[in-house]
């Protein structure tokens, strides 16, 4: 027998109190780790898939959608650009690599990003080349041989069973939600699968820029008249070192008719509005967590009338005021650590369907056992905060009188 | 009697602050000593102080006047803490009814003896086991108090009262919520293992048929006047 052992005892002698005070702190723990996990996860991804291009140009607009649409694939691109100002970006030898976003198209739930080979010498995220894990990028399209080659990210190939040699049609608008029209001639070949990157682009068909304007029924020189220029989304840009990305920067931003976004800046400070929503949330929690040990020193306070004659034996018996104080202490704390225990595994719970979500969003992805070390905190915290709640039962099992306890049966 | 006596009390009173303002005083006695390996049953009508005098005599509560000794002990020279510690190495109790934690088992119940006291030792759990097969409860050592009879729990309480080896054992009304049979066969418990523990028993009660089983008898009212052994 021992002390803990009367504790636990106790405890399970008022098993459903116990488990509905655990339960509350588990709640408030496990959103405070569910929250704060997912954020910081995906704080970390999505400025990780941002971070890869200096600067994305597209048409006059908002920066912010631009980089959503370009990089995110998340609401439709706003309008087109030539695709001069590309080549433009390109001879320009401030810039690294340029290559090019045309947006506009689906396969099924799927977007099909018109883009140039080069991309494949980029990479997903930092450290995350773009690379087939099966077969090979697309050829250059060429209008005489009419290959319409497609690349699809990890995710599509795996949803909708692609291989090198499948075959796809795609449709039109970016809404799968509308019922688009088909591009029933030339379907798109398969010729090759993107290992998985945990951005984006696992969510995505890559095609050949040029292929879609070929594509039969292809709006993208519509209204322009036989003979326009091919238009496109957008440019992603590296420059050949940040000073040059600056320059290009501002340089852009003078032009008529484009707009540059610094996609890293743009999600920092998307992230940044969102943050301050989830440190709100955060609060609550924490607030949670107060008003579940509240709960614990409320229902240990109603229970004590019930306990009065236990803890006046427990006198008889010659224990110290602060012995039967401490118990008191330590049944809060011991519920305390039970649910902040079980908080912990909801938090990571939580993450994990909110990584799901968030992956079937937008491709990013989360680590659901991506423990922090300020969980240890965290329970530590919980734990005291409910041993704090444990002191007002544990100052009236300190004022139990042993004559009056014991009397009155 | 060459030996010191295990309960020496002298000029005492004690009042208890009565609703209306004044006080009542609950118990007085003159001069009583008891000694050791006594065996004495206590009477006395309802409110005479019968309880209040046991707990005198464990330290729970001290007297407003005069001097209580146990085992040699002033009491009222001890600390709160000291009394504690005094109470759970030197006196057993026994109560009426309901003198066991129902969150523990028979033999947790034993246990928690020595653990509160502070006096937790390698033998303990060999102990309570002993102690609960001599009281006839080997096998309901699992069983906690809601699954005993009464008689049973005080066996149970007389066993875990008798865990620490207490030189005496105070027990208010322990058969007070018996019938006939088992109330015989608790006493009869209680003076053997009283006996075989060395301890000094001292037994509160208003039952004739209690009271006929002890060697020695004693009417609360009188204490007030003089000495009694
Ligand atoms: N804590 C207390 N506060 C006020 N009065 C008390 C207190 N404890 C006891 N008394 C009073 O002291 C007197 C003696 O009480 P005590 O409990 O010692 O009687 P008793 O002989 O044990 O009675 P019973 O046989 O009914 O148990 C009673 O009048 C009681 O009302
Ligand atoms: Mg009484």
């Amino acid at each position: 027998m021992t002390l803990e052992r009367l504790v636990l005892r106790s405890l399970r002698h008022r098993l459903l109190a116990t488990v509905l005070s655990a339960l509350s702190i588990a709640l408030g723990v496990g959103l405070v780790v569910g929250i704060d996990t997912l954020r910081r996860e995906a704080r970390a991804n999505f400025e990780g898939a941002a971070g890869t291009w200096d600067l994305v140009v597209g048409p006059k607009g908002s920066p912010m959608a631009l980089t959503l649409s370009s990089l995110f694939h998340l609401g439709e691109a706003t309008d087109t650009m030539p695709v001069s100002a590309l080549e433009r970006l390109r001879a320009d030898p401030r810039v690294a690599l340029a290559v090019p976003v045309v947006l506009g198209d689906r396969f099924h739930e799927f977007r099909v990003v018109g883009t140039s080979e080069d991309l494949f010498r980029a990479e997903a995220r930092r450290g995350v080349p773009i690379r087939c894990a099966e077969g090979r990028p697309f050829a250059s399209f060429d209008p005489a041989a009419r290959n319409f080659e497609a690349v699809a990210g990890a995710t599509v190939a795996a949803r909708e069973g692609l291989r090198p040699g499948s075959v796809l049609t795609a449709a039109h608008g970016m809404d799968e939600r509308i019922e688009g029209e088909e591009h029933d001639e030339a379907p798109w070949t398969v010729t090759g699968v993107l290992a998985p990157t945990g951005t984006p682009l696992d969510r995505v068909v890559l095609v050949h820029a040029a292929a879609t304007w070929a594509m039969e029924g292809h709006d993208a020189t519509a209204g322009r008249g036989e003979g326009a220029e091919p238009r496109i989304s957008s440019v992603l840009v590296k420059a050949a070192n940040p000073l040059l990305a600056g320059a290009l920067f501002f340089e852009v931003r003078s032009s008529e008719t484009l707009t540059p976004a610094r996609p890293f800046l743009e999600v920092r400070s998307l992230l940044d509005l969102v943050g301050s929503a989830d440190r709100l949330l955060v609060a609550v929690s924490v607030l949670v967590v107060v008003v579940a040990a509240l709960g614990i020193l409320v229902s240990m306070i109603s229970g004590m009338r019930a306990r009065r004659r236990d803890l006046a034996m427990m006198r008889a018996l010659g224990a110290p005021r602060r012995v039967l104080a401490g118990l008191m202490v330590g049944e809060a704390a011991t519920t305390g650590a039970f649910g902040a225990g079980l908080g912990l595994l909801l938090g990571h719970g939580i993450v994990a369907a909110g990584a799901a979500a968030l992956t079937e969003w937008t491709g990013v992805r989360v680590r659901p056992t991506a423990f922090a070390p300020e969980e240890i905190l965290l329970f530590a915290g919980a734990v005291g905060i409910c041993a704090l709640a444990g002191l007002l039962p544990a100052a009236a099992a300190w004022r139990t009188e042993v004559a009056e306890g014991l009397s009155g049966e | 009697m060459a030996e010191r006596p295990v309960i020496r009390m002298e000029g005492v009173a004690k009042s208890f602050p009565s609703p209306d303002g004044g006080s009542l005083e609950a118990l007085r006695v003159g001069r009583w000593e008891v000694e050791a390996g006594a065996q004495t049953a206590l009477t006395g009508d309802s409110g005479s102080g019968k309880t209040t005098l046991l707990h005198l005599l464990a330290g729970v509560i001290l007297p407003d006047r005069g001097r209580v000794e146990v085992l040699g002990t002033d009491l009222a020279s001890l600390p709160e803490a000291g009394r504690d510690r005094f109470r759970g190495a030197s006196v057993g109790l026994v109560f009426q009814s309901l003198n066991l934690f129902p969150h523990l088992d028979a033999e947790e119940n034993l246990l928690a003896a020595p653990l509160l006291a502070g006096r937790k030792a390698p033998g303990d759990a060999e102990r309570a086991r002993s102690l609960l097969a001599r009281v006839g409860l080997e096998g309901r050592a699992r069983h906690r108090p809601g699954q005993m009879s009464l008689g049973e729990q005080q066996r149970v309480a007389i066993a875990r009262a008798l865990m620490n080896r207490p030189p005496l054992l105070l027990c208010d009304e322990p058969t007070g919520s018996l019938d006939g049979r088992r109330r015989d066969e608790v006493v009869a418990l209680l003076r053997e293992m009283a006996a075989e523990n060395g301890a000094t028993l001292l037994v509160v009660t208003h039952d004739d048929a209690v009271v006929a089983a002890f060697p020695s008898r004693l009417a609360i009212r009188d204490l007030a006047g003089g000495a009694a052994s």
